[in-house]
Parts: structure tokens; sequence; C-alpha cells
């Protein structure tokens, strides 16, 4: 079938370049490392809270791809996905394991880059989201991370995290008001 | 519908994840109700604030530089290639490769020498003495391709001859490709042109793209890169001379209704990235035609350092791996956007990491210069020199930076880092 041909032309030439970590090529992997490590690490941080554990989700993540990269089928979703896929697994598992209570996210100041007409957020507001993240549980972090610091679509998500469509909605609805609650609290409103 | 109903959607609403139905539910149900119009100002609010402090706290911090060497050290990515063949054998990509590999060559081979084409009765477009040809050949003379070698705006405007917005006036035919046997095709559209943003060219070209084609008509091809339909318009990247790079997804933008979108958002395939999964950053979906123009502008009129790989000059390189004794060179590609003329001087220095400017002393057994150092870079040009990289058998092997600085005129300067990889030793009987 000329479809057919034509199809595996494609696949060789897009699995030649892009997979060969898949087979097991250290340079190829270390590449695949350089480009999604700042993913991970980024994400990792912002669902523990914590630089010692987002290294340390860094370090399980690229293991467990190492480990499983056969497994990874690029014809049935993004590697962006299953990596975040892992990396959301990698920070519940730590949670179970350790018992941890994930730490206050640490105060990092304003990056610098950025022309003051440009952050719309106020230092004091900011604070205070940081707080209120703080207080959520860990489900509501890894939610409201995947969607409004990822971008990903509440499909993604649900395939991401491992959960039906409705409860991504209700999900990040529930976790969004309860970050607002948060923030009434700590104005000393009555939460809305 | 109750108010607490319409509360449970409204976040949704926002992210545009509602279905038509619930849609209209809450579109005839707001204008009537300012609690809940209220409710999603809030949450509006919240929504936007919490986007922007994720992202101020993520650019905040780094990834440590040590973590992959202690990847290397938990896997056995530190065996050499041979270690891992078995592997390779057993992965999907190879277990498909070689069948397919067998039969494209079997059947190149029978098709070349003539045999097949006698067999079928067909005679072959180009003479039975050619030796068939499993790569892409050049298309028709004139033939643009877009550029597929970029991680951002800054090295996609960069590695680009020429930027333009156009629209297709018509598909002007569609010709076999001359090693397409009868299956695969060149299909060529003429672009009218509608704005230059980089480069010279004429009011039309002709881009050359692969398609499918099979004696019942058009097979759909590559879901992920569909054919150009006239009266479609792009925002279209591309290289002069790269005729044999006229397929895939990259370096083309459609535009529909002003707003700009990716290919994997055109498609709804998010694989359409396929090799540039590297280029997931220059995700865009629906973002204005004006405010993407503005942003290829402001990066047009920067200064733009960029490595590129000595053998393939269209693959941008940021990272190198060979032996100790090896000698590499790498182009480094300077665009002066809208500055210049003025004096160039690149310096030269190995820094601890990626992100570090501290110094350090140069490895022994590593000497690294760039040819011309010195020179004077004219305005909206792109100039060369050569980085290269001369190294002894006694280099240890590991991981360095160089960072390559450039200070133009007085008051502008920059760098680029290149990560050199140096291979551990092979020991005997591992």
């Amino acid at each position: 079938m000329p479809e057919t041909a034509y199809s595996y032309i494609v696949v060789l030439m897009k699995d030649l370049t892009s997979n060969e970590w898949q087979s097991g090529n250290a340079t190829a992997s270390e590449a695949l490392y350089e480009q999604y490590k700042n993913l991970v690490f980024k994400n990792a941080y912002l669902i523990t809270g914590s630089r010692e554990e987002a290294q340390d989700i860094l370090q399980e993540v690229f293991v467990s791809v190492w480990k499983s990269r056969q497994t990874f089928n690029p014809d049935k979703g993004k590697l962006t996905t299953w990596l975040h896929r892992i990396t959301v697994n990698k920070c519940l598992e730590r949670k179970r394991k350790k018992k941890l209570t994930f730490v206050s996210l640490e105060k990092v100041d304003l990056p610098q880059t950025q022309s003051s007409d440009e952050v719309l957020v106020s230092r004091q507001e900011y604070e205070r989201l940081i707080e209120a993240m703080n207080t959520l549980e860990t489900k509501h972090r890894v939610v409201l991370v995947l969607r409004y610091f990822n971008d990903l679509s509440y499909e993604e998500i649900a395939q991401t995290v491992g959960v039906p469509l409705g409860t991504v909605k209700s999900r990040i609805n529930q976790a969004l008001k309860l970050l607002r609650g948060q923030l009434n609290t700590q104005r000393g409103e009555t939460p809305g | 519908m109750k108010c607490e109903n319409i509360y449970k959607l409204l976040t949704a609403y926002q992210d545009e994840e509602v279905n038509p139905s619930e849609r209209k539910l809450i579109e005839d149900h707001l204008p009537t109700c300012e609690k809940c119009q209220e409710e999603l100002r809030l949450l509006a609010s919240t929504r936007e604030a919490l986007r922007q402090a994720l992202s101020a706290k993520a650019a905040a911090v780094e990834p440590p530089i040590k973590v992959w060497e202690r990847v290397k050290q938990s896997t056995v990515l530190e065996h050499p290639f041979w270690y891992h063949f078995s592997d390779i054998l057993k992965s999907p990509t190879c277990r498909r490769a070689i069948p397919i590999t067998l039969v494209v060559i079997v059947v190149g081979v029978l098709w070349g020498t003539g045999v097949l084409p006698r067999l079928v009765g067909f005679e072959p477009a180009i003479p039975a003495s050619t030796p068939p040809a499993i790569t892409f050949a050049p298309g028709p003379s004139g033939s643009a391709s877009y550029v597929s070698s970029f991680q951002d705006m800054g090295e996609l405007c960069n590695s680009s001859d020429v930027i333009v917005v156009g629209t297709v006036d018509r598909v002007i035919d569609v010709v076999p490709a001359e090693w397409g046997h009868g299956t695969i095709y060149d299909a060529r559209s003429a672009f009218r042109i509608d704005q230059v943003l980089k480069g010279k060219i004429g009011k039309e070209i002709v881009l050359t793209k692969m398609a499918l084609k099979d004696p019942g008509g058009w097979v759909e091809g590559m879901a992920e890169d569909p054919p150009f339909e006239t009266g479609e318009r792009w925002v279209l990247f591309l290289n002069a001379d790269m005729s044999y790079n006229n397929l895939g997804p990259w370096g083309r933008y459609k535009i529909i209704d002003d707003k700009v979108y990716s290919m994997n958002r055109i498609t709804g395939d998010n694989n359409a990235y396929g090799a540039g999964q590297l280029n997931f950053k220059l995700d865009f979906n629906g973002v204005a035609l004006s405010g993407f123009i503005a942003g290829v502008n402001k990066t047009l009129d920067s200064i733009v350092l960029t490595f590129t790989d000595s053998r393939v000059d269209w693959a941008i390189a940021h990272a190198m791996r060979f032996d100790a004794g090896g000698f590499q060179e790498v182009n480094v590609n300077l665009s002066t956007g809208k500055y210049g003329p003025d004096n160039l001087t690149y310096t030269i220095k190995r820094v601890e990491n990626k992100d570090s400017s501290t110094e350090i002393p140069m490895a022994d057994g590593m000497d690294v210069t760039v040819e011309p150092a010195q020179f004077i870079a004219y305005q909206r040009n792109e100039h060369q020199s050569i980085l290269k990289i001369q190294t002894t058998p006694e280099l240890p092997p590991g991981t360095y930076w160089i960072r390559v600085d450039y200070q133009f005129g007085k008051s502008m300067s920059g760098f680029q880092v290149l990560m050199v990889n140096i291979n551990p030793l092979e020991t005997d009987g591992n």
C-alpha cells in the first residue's frame, strides 16, 4: 500500500532522528535530559515546593525514563505528557513513602528580567499566593501546576494524572476556590 | 439553573474546556446574575495571578548541574555503544526499521536495475543505470524549504534565509518525485507574498511539498503535514537551498482569522512536532498575527549568536561529543539585527557550567580558538566564524563548557555556551 510505504518513510525519519534515546544511545539520552531537565525540575519544584526534593525527583525521573524507555510509544502520546506523568507519580510516590508534608514553597525573588510594567502581580500578592499554595493538598497543586504553569488541556491533565476528565474539571475548580479562600483568609476577609 | 451548578463550571468555562451545551447554559445565565458575574471576575483574577506567580517562581530556579552524572551512575549509560546493541535490536524503532529498510533496498535495487519496471511493464523515467537513491532528492529548481532545526525564536529567525507572510494563490502542478517511484509526488504551490519579514524575495514564491498520490487520487499524506490549499495564509520560515527538506511540520505557521497556530494545533496532533519535540517552546495557539510579527521583528532587530554544525550548517548545535585526541569544528554565527557597523570581538573561556560566568582554566589537553576573532560586523548581516577545538589523548573524559563571548561596539555584548563531552575511555574486555 502506498500510504503504508509513505508512512514508513516518515516513521523512519522521525524515529531515527528523535528517538535514538529509546535505543539506549547514551548521547541521545543526554540530549534528552538536557532538553527536558528544566521541565521536570521546575514542575517537581512547583509541586513539592522544595529544591532538594525537586533535585531528587529530577534524578529519579530520568532513571525511570531510562529503565522504561522502550515502553514509550510516540504514536500514543506526547513525550512531554509521558514525562509529566512520571514526574507527578514520583512526587506523589515520595509523599506517600516519606509521609512527607511538602514544605513551604521557598521564598524566591521575582526575576529581575521582567520590566516593572510586565509584573502585574504585586510582590505582596505574589507572596500571598505562594503561602496559599502551601496549604493545598498535593493533588490540587498538581492540577494547578499542570494547567496554569504548563498550559496542558484538561484532557492532557486527565491522561497525566490518570483520572477521568470530569474529575479534572472539578478538581481544578475546587483547587482555585480553595486558593481564593486562603487568599481571603490571609487578607482577613470571609471566604467567598 | 441554580448558581451553584453554574459555579462548578466557571473555571472550565474560562479555560475553554466546557462543551457547547454547558457553554450555552453559562452564557444564558451570566447576563441575568450579578453574583455569577462577580464570581467569574474573581476566578479570572486568581487564575491570572496564579499563572504569573508560578511562572515567576519557576523562573527563579534552575536544575543543579550534577544530576545527570548521578543518573548515569544509576543506569548503564556509562557503557559503550555496543553494550546496548541487543537493546537496540529489540527497540521498536529497529524492529520496524530493519524489515522496512530491507524491503526498500530490495525494491530499490530491483527497480534501479530495471527488473521490476520490466516486470510491471513500466518504462522507467530515469535511466536504469542510475542507482536508486533512498534519500531526498532536490526538488524543482528555485524551490525553498522550511527551516527545521531550532529551539527558540532566536534560532528560528536566525537560521531562516527568508521569513514571509503569504497566501496560497494556486496549486501549480503535481509531479512525480524523482525518487518516488510513482507513489510520492512533489506538489508545487504558488504563494502570493503579503509581507516580507526577512530576506529579499519577489512577489511570488513557489514551494514544493512532498505529497502522496495513487491511481485513485490523493491519499492523505502525513497527517501532521497536510498539503497546502488555495486561499490558505501562512507565516513561512524558509531556507533557500534545502529542497531535500521539504517535508515536515516545522517552520510553517498557519494564519486563521489573523491568528497564528503551530501545526500541532492545526492538525490536533500533538506529536506533530516529531523531531521538533525540541520546538515545543514555539507552540502557538491563536496568537494575534500582529503580536507574532512584532515578536519576529523584535528578534530580527536583536543580536543573535548561534552555533551550527560545521558539516550540516543548518543544524543548530548545543552540545557535541568526541574522543580525547580528536579535533572538532563548530560554526559561530552572529546575526547583527539593527546594530552595526562596528567592531566585533570574540573571546573564549571555559566556565563551570552553562549558567556560570566564572572563568576556570582551560583543561590541559584542550585548545579552543575562534577564527576570525575580530572583524567589522554590518547591520542586518550574518557573520560566520569557526570555533576550533583541538584535544590531546591525555584530556580527561567529562563535560567541558566553552563560552564564546562577543563584544559588539562599545556597549553590546552577549555569549553562547557549547557543551563539549569527551567520551569515557574504553577499557579492554568491557
